[in-house]
């Protein structure tokens, strides 16, 4: 395996699910209560070391859409691997998964992409967690960004996809 | 012979790089580069784009509203990239009044709707 090797990674969801505390999160290990809307993209870079290897992983955190066909195709192209964020707490962000896939998997055949469900301190009810247990939700991996949960996992979840 | 107004003299920076990154030419409008022979060690931008490079026949990048952080300040920059036979060729354009304006905008109507989100749900901050 080459120990050097660079990977891009696409933050994809709608706006204020938060894809940008994810991000910041991830690789400066802070969050913050404060929204600040992304324009355009924000590049960061970390290198993460998974079985030995060195990977950097260069990720895009791009401005929030309603679907994946709306972002713009240039921030998309050359990817190696996609994270789609949602805010279980908002329904119109997760309730068109399954067609958001759809365009993934038609448009970008074999680039991995994981599902996140973002915001999981807020699930707060039984109703709300047996909801997410449901087949659909069977493979999202559920993250908190406010408090850390699960962050470190999804990355290098992605990681190993990609390699 | 009368002076010629440029404009975009203080929003345009011009980057010549050959394809491995090295830095061959241009200004330093934007970003300072002389400290620098490299592009690819630049910004993490510039570096996820090499592979592009490599890899892709096209001849021609545009990259729209690309956050750069210069001396602890954002900038927003359209970025296109055109490749030419040995070399490539960055226009960064700063467009950073326009797209703060934009940001603000969007702030506040994004706000909005999570505020009332939040009321909605019953809590205090989710992000």
């Amino acid at each position: 395996m080459n120990s050097s090797q660079s990977k891009k990674i696409v933050i994809l969801g709608h706006f204020g699910v938060g894809k940008t505390s994810l991000v910041r999160r991830f690789v400066d290990s802070m969050f913050s209560e404060d929204y600040l809307v992304t324009l355009g993209v924000q590049v960061k870079k970390k290198v993460v070391t998974i079985d030995d290897a060195k990977v950097t992983l260069i990720i895009w955190d791009i401005e929030g859409n309603s679907s994946i066909s709306k972002a713009r195709k240039s921030y998309l192209t050359g990817t190696h691997g996609f994270l789609y964020v949602f805010d279980v707490t908002r329904p119109e962000t997760f309730e068109n998964l399954e067609d958001e896939m759809d365009f993934l998997a038609n448009n970008f055949p074999s680039i991995p992409v994981c599902k996140i469900g973002n915001k999981s301190d807020l699930l707060l009810t039984e109703n709300a967690k047996e909801f997410f247990e449901q087949e659909q939700y069977k493979d999202c991996d559920f993250t908190s960004a406010k408090e850390g949960n699960n962050v470190e996992n999804v990355f290098q979840k992605i990681t190993k996809q990609m390699l | 012979m009368s002076t010629i107004e440029k404009p975009f003299l203080d929003v345009l920076q011009e980057i010549i790089i050959k394809p491995d990154g090295t830095i061959i030419g241009g200004n330093n409008t934007i970003y300072n580069l002389e400290s620098f022979s490299n592009l690819f060690e630049v910004d993490p931008f510039f570096e996820s784009l090499k592979e592009q490079f490599l890899t892709s026949n096209k001849t021609f990048f545009v990259y729209p509203c690309v956050n750069f952080y210069i001396n602890n300040k954002k900038c927003y920059c359209d970025v296109t990239v055109k490749r030419e036979n040995g070399f490539l060729a960055f226009i960064l354009f700063n467009y950073s009044e326009r797209y703060e304006k934009l940001h603000n905008i969007e702030s506040q109507k994004n706000q909005q709707q999570l505020n009332a989100h939040l009321k909605k749900i019953g809590a205090t901050n989710v992000l």
